[in-house]
């Protein structure tokens, strides 16, 4: 199986580097984005198959940079990462065309799977094509 | 709870309180009115009385010394136009005392004295002829004073009379014509002023205070009398006073040149008649309006207050909500807060932790002796960090404002389910979940999977609660178009400051660990949220009971 291009997306660093290391020891091409403005101007230089965005960070939220992100590259899958132990947020990140979300602090077995399924759905809409 | 026994006796106080100023209020006037109306009355009444005796007492002391002074009159003219020699012989005087009888009935007999004061002629029906009076008192009064007329004396005959007796100086030589007069006459004329008049008595007295006449009893007359003796004094005089137990009002007047007292009395008892109607009038108006107002006003006073308690007791089990709603809201937001700040660094711990377990696979660790026993820390960690994690999302839950998802809800079903759910739990426990259900439970328009969380919150308490050996009851009826639904444990029950604090978020008596303490404060939140009251009876030793009661419909209310 292809290694899937995956963009993380968090402002907490300690989070964030050692969830991008465990991906990377999973066969995951992970590239990492300390704030959404970051990870905006990465979409724009590079392609990615699964975006994970952490739905709270300062400046550009996980919210706003889903729309950019999304608009940059419509073909992205996008997993949110939530830390409200609540579907709300979840919810309206689906609603703006997230593909699933996964509650913080998160499994990384539960990550893998929902990451793999939007990689999935990914692959499956551009065979539709 | 204590709080309302407290409201109780403040309104069962304030109540005596009020019924008591309304009699203070209501008596005084009533008494007053009564009391100055019939003060006046009286005072009226007995004013018509002393004037009436007073009248009387004028008209018979004119009467009576006209009659004294008439008959003295009489008596000298006679004295003064016959002799003494004409006069001593018996049938001159015989004449002389016919002639006066047939115009004047009162004279009863007719003497002449001579200056030794011994009876020369004598007519009469007694036999006086020869009479020695030289020491009676009334001769020595008589050859003082020329006229005199005598108190009432036995004299020779034994009976109680009295005279009038005149002095003429004939040649130089005193004599007497003498005569006496029938009291009776005397009485006739008190008799006649106290014609028709009830408990009246009318009464002559001696200056010493004997009897001299009496209408009431002739025995009494020449016995003493207790009437104490007012000095002298022209005119009338009226008195007010006691004699034994008889309260009297009397006229009273000096007669015979102040020799004697007339008293005319009036026993108020008979005249005041009127007065005790009136007084028994007044009594029953007033005991009737008494009564009238002591059961209207206590009537009232319950009626109010019952209605003002129950309105106070209503007003602050609201302002308890209300108090209770703005806690939850409160430490809802704190506990919002809290869990963003504490998820955070749980996540950098979980990935920490699952990162040294990712690294530990790695061959050269994996032989070091203590292997294991990092990755058992790795999985420990991860464990609790699962655990905080709940937590927190149980915090969360607490906090959200979760959309309520509105269905027609069959609550017995809801019910079964949550039997379903737990059942197999209870079982291990050795209890029973027993469903008492009522079988045409209308289905109410309600949020089915929120009430599903109470449902199984409120169960799983009871299970935890009775522990071993139990009965769980799951009772629904109808009420008011709505539900209620109870759920009953066998467990051992919550004192009352437990009972006062199960809604508060994170108060709990399980052990640290096992429970949040936040089952039944969300609870609480979703049934008051689906407009309807989660409520708690419990006695220790005897069990708990939940009370939900949910309305017919929510929709109205969490619109509003």
């Amino acid at each position: 199986m292809q290694e899937i291009q995956m963009l993380l997306v968090d402002d907490e660093d300690d989070f964030r580097t050692t969830l991008a290391n465990r991906l990377k020891l999973r066969k995951i091409d992970v590239t990492d984005a300390a704030s959404g403005d970051e990870a905006i101007e990465m979409v724009k230089q590079r392609s990615f198959d699964v975006a994970v965005i952490d739905v709270k960070m300062p400046g550009t939220d996980g919210i706003e940079t889903l729309k950019q992100v999304k608009k940059i590259q419509p073909a992205i899958e996008i997993v949110m990462l939530t830390g409200h132990a609540s579907i709300e947020s979840g919810m309206e990140a689906m609603k703006l065309g997230a593909y699933d979300y996964v509650m913080k602090p998160c499994d990384i077995d539960e990550l893998l799977i929902k990451a793999g399924d939007a990689y999935q759905h990914r692959l499956l809409k551009e065979k539709e094509k | 709870m204590t709080q309302e026994k407290e409201l109780h006796r403040y309104y069962a106080r304030l109540r005596t309180k009020f019924i008591a100023i309304i009699f203070f209020i209501a008596f005084i006037p009533l008494i007053l009115l009564g009391g100055t109306t019939y003060y006046h009355y009286s005072a009226t009444v007995k004013e018509k009385i002393r004037k009436e005796l007073k009248l009387i007492a004028k008209n018979r002391k004119d009467t009576i010394d006209l009659f004294l002074n008439d008959r003295a009159n009489s008596l000298s003219v006679l004295a003064y136009t016959h002799t003494f020699d004409y006069l001593g012989k018996k049938e001159n005087l015989h004449n002389v005392f016919q002639l006066l009888k047939m115009v004047d009935s009162a004279f009863q007999d007719m003497g002449v004295i001579n200056s030794n004061g011994k009876q020369v002629a004598y007519i009469g029906p007694y036999h006086l002829t020869g009479k020695q009076y030289s020491q009676t008192e009334w001769f020595k009064a008589v050859m003082k004073k020329n006229v005199y007329i005598s108190d009432v004396f036995l004299g020779f005959r034994k009976v109680p009379h009295f005279i009038i007796a005149v002095k003429r100086i004939e040649n130089g030589k005193p004599w007497i014509l003498r005569t006496t007069i029938d009291i009776n006459m005397i009485n006739h004329f008190m008799c006649t002023a106290l014609l028709g008049k009830h408990g009246a008595d009318a009464y002559i007295l001696s200056r010493e205070g004997t009897y001299q006449i009496s209408t009431a009893d002739n025995d009494l007359i020449l016995t003493k009398s207790e009437f104490k003796m007012p000095s002298v004094f022209r005119g009338i005089k009226e008195m007010e006073g006691c004699h034994g137990e008889k309260a009297l009002i009397c006229a009273i007047a000096w007669l015979k040149n102040n020799d004697w007292l007339m008293v005319i009395e009036q026993d108020l008892k008979y005249e005041l008649s009127p007065m005790v109607r009136v007084k028994n009038t007044a009594l029953s108006i007033f005991i009737i309006s008494s009564l009238i107002i002591i059961i209207s006003t206590i009537l009232i006073t319950k009626r109010v207050f019952a209605r003002l308690e129950k309105v106070d007791r209503e007003k602050s089990q609201l302002s308890e909500q209300l108090v209770r709603s703005d806690r939850l809201a409160a430490i809802g937001k704190l506990a919002s807060g809290i869990a963003h700040e504490i998820n955070n660094p749980l996540a950098v711990i979980s990935e920490k932790a699952g990162w040294i377990g990712d690294l530990l696979t790695e061959e050269d660790v994996k032989n070091s002796p203590n292997y294991s026993e990092l990755i058992k820390s790795t999985e420990d960690i991860k464990k609790h960090v699962k655990r905080g994690k709940k937590v927190i999302s149980r915090l969360m839950g607490f906090a959200r404002k979760e959309e309520v998802v509105y269905g027609n809800v069959d609550i017995n079903s809801v019910l079964d389910e949550t039997h379903d759910f737990l059942n197999k739990k209870a079982i291990y426990q050795n209890i029973a979940i027993m469903k008492e259900f009522h079988e045409d439970l209308p289905s109410i328009v309600t949020d089915g999977a929120q009430l599903q969380q109470v449902f199984i919150n409120i169960v799983n308490n009871a299970i935890d609660a009775i522990n071993k050996d139990g009965v769980i009851r799951l009772i629904t009826k109808g009420r008011d178009g709505g539900v209620l639904i109870a759920i009953a444990d066998t467990g051992p029950g919550m004192p009352e400051e437990v009972q006062e604090k199960i809604f508060n978020p994170f108060f709990t008596t399980k052990p640290v660990g096992k429970g949040t303490g936040l089952g039944l404060s969300t609870s609480y939140g979703i049934v008051e949220k689906l407009g309807g009251h989660l409520t708690v009876e419990s006695e220790v030793g005897k069990g708990t009971t939940f009370y939900i009661t949910l309305p017919p419909s929510c929709e109205q209310k969490t619109k509003g």
